[in-house]
């Protein structure tokens, strides 16, 4: 299994890398999201000292959590976003359907998306530099729990992506439910008591995209308050990609072909 | 008569293309309402608990935040990524022998398209971000008839930059990556992200010589009645000097744009 998933990927770098041009600007352009909001955070804390309460360090641990997270969703996650129309509409999943491999993997495999993997290193950068500010001493709670949770947090959002996308097989035309569902992570990057109570709600339990982002970054800080729910953060990410998967699976069997 | 006919035409048809998908419209309202709320929650909590930030009040850092964003939303187009796929695809050589001014046609198109998302998608948002957060509505109906001159000549500010972006694909074939690195910025220099009084002095000194900020801060401006009557008249006056600059540009980018025309396709 492992030398399948192996030569995926590779074979998935050699396609990619034949379009050298694309894939640099690709790159660029996603970098300059983040370079936006770093710039929002950067002209903040020059007007105040802190807010509610949390200065610029924490500030960037939380920034910097939220964009590993989503850096290491897009790279491993970029093919949820084809299932509806390559694969369902389209009817490509009777191809995978032949192969004695998880149809759900095939398809992640088939459309990992390389380009984003500065994103994760940008995030980790922001993360490091904040948590210098911040004072953070790394002992060994804190080196073991940086890569589970950040790929905990790439879970929690492609759990709830893909159970989203698995609606896909009941209502065929499902249109941009999971552009819309992916537009709330923006919520998780910021602490809670940032966000009006509704908000804060959602993103804490229906949509709890703070698992991606603000939680875990807690962890990391003098925020004892917060170390419970960071805790149980990898638990959360497993639990809802498990499930989210299992109801994508039961959910295609209602795949009908196109008959292509 | 009859050409006025016809340009109104295309600013109706711009408009009814919005309302075609009940979905689309659905879902603009959702997410423009997502990233409204969130800029709107990180501004409160930046101003909450103290008396002000550049000039403003808190309510009125509240306003501004809700405010700017909603006007970018109005303001910017996709019409760059639609000139373009129209190059790549080939269809520009049928829009070329129509009798009808492609330039004035995307533009007054988007006219239209402007019009439907702001009583489609930015009323409802505002009237929702206004019941959720500290907001001040004017307090002279004089007020919106300066707000609405304004969004008309933001909205023609953002389609004709939108015009000569879309122009690059004549070269470069391919302008989606160019597209949304010209989203980012027009968020940042339009004052949508942070208000423009509150930027950084060397970039506030660069952004007020530029036509993004007519796109999002010249009506957040006129919304809050900062502005005294002079006041005004000068912010609408550079508003309308950038329509008609970039006007100018886009007349003479075209004429020689055609000329690097490759049609693509058969």
């Amino acid at each position: 299994m492992t030398r399948v998933i192996t030569a995926w990927v590779a074979q998935r770098v050699k396609v990619r890398l034949a379009y050298r041009g694309d894939f640099v600007f690709q790159a660029l352009g996603d970098a300059v999201i983040t370079l936006v909001g770093l710039f929002l955070i950067a002209t903040i804390f020059t007007h105040v000292p802190d807010v509610r309460g949390w200065d610029v360090h924490e500030l960037l641990v939380c920034w910097g959590m939220a964009e590993a997270c989503l850096g290491t969703f897009w790279v491993v996650f970029q093919g949820i976003y084809a299932i509806n129309r390559t694969y369902i509409l389209g009817g490509e999943l009777d191809r995978l359907l032949l192969r004695p491999v998880d149809p759900f993997v095939q398809i992640l495999l088939d459309n990992l998306h390389l380009e984003d993997v500065p994103v994760i290193g940008l995030g980790l950068v922001v993360l490091m530099i904040g948590a210098h500010g911040a004072g953070v001493v790394w002992g060994p709670a804190e080196i073991v729990m940086l890569p589970v949770m950040v790929v905990s947090g790439a879970l929690v959002i492609g759990g709830l992506l893909t159970a989203v996308t698995a609606l896909g097989f009941w209502v065929h035309h499902q249109g941009s439910a999971i552009g819309l569902a992916y537009q709330l992570t923006v919520y998780g990057r910021y602490p809670l008591d940032f966000l009006p109570r509704p908000l804060a709600i959602l993103v804490s339990t229906a949509m709890p995209f703070t698992f991606a982002g603000f939680l875990p970054a807690t962890w990391f800080l003098d925020r004892p308050e917060w170390h419970p729910y960071a805790a149980i953060q990898p638990l959360v990410g497993v639990t809802l990609m498990f499930a989210a998967h299992r109801f994508w699976t039961w959910s295609s069997h209602r795949y009908a072909s196109t008959g292509t | 008569m009859m050409r006025a006919q016809v340009w109104w035409a295309c600013v109706r048809l711009g408009a009814l293309h919005r309302f075609a998908y009940r979905m689309e419209v659905l879902s603009a309202v959702v997410s423009a309402a997502v990233v409204v709320f969130l800029n709107a929650s990180v501004w409160n909590a930046v101003v909450d608990g103290r008396p002000g930030l550049a000039g403003l009040s808190p309510v009125e850092v509240s306003t501004y935040a809700v405010i700017a964003w909603i006007a970018t939303i109005v303001s910017a187009t996709r019409l760059d990524e639609i000139l373009g796929a129209r190059v790549r695809d080939g269809q520009i050589a049928t829009d070329l022998i129509k009798p009808l001014d492609l330039h004035l046609w995307l533009i007054l198109r988007d006219l239209g398209r402007a019009g439907a998302s702001a009583a489609l998608t930015a009323a409802p948002v505002l009237v929702l971000a206004a019941s959720v957060f500290p907001f001040v509505w004017p307090s002279r109906v004089g007020s919106w008839l300066w707000v609405a001159l304004s969004m008309v000549l933001a909205t023609l500010i953002g389609g004709q930059l939108a015009f000569l972006i879309g122009l690059v694909a004549f070269r470069l074939k391919n302008v989606s990556g160019l597209a949304h690195f010209k989203a980012s910025a027009t968020a940042v220099l339009s004052g949508a992200v942070v208000p423009v009084q509150a930027m950084p002095d060397a970039l506030r000194d660069v952004v007020v010589w530029l036509p993004f900020q007519g796109m999002s801060h010249t009506p957040a401006m006129l919304f809050l009645e900062q502005l005294d009557g002079a006041g005004v008249t000068r912010a609408l006056g550079v508003q309308a000097a950038w329509v008609v600059g970039l006007f100018l540009a886009c007349r003479w980018s075209w004429a020689r744009a055609i000329d690097h025309l490759t049609v693509q396709g058969g």
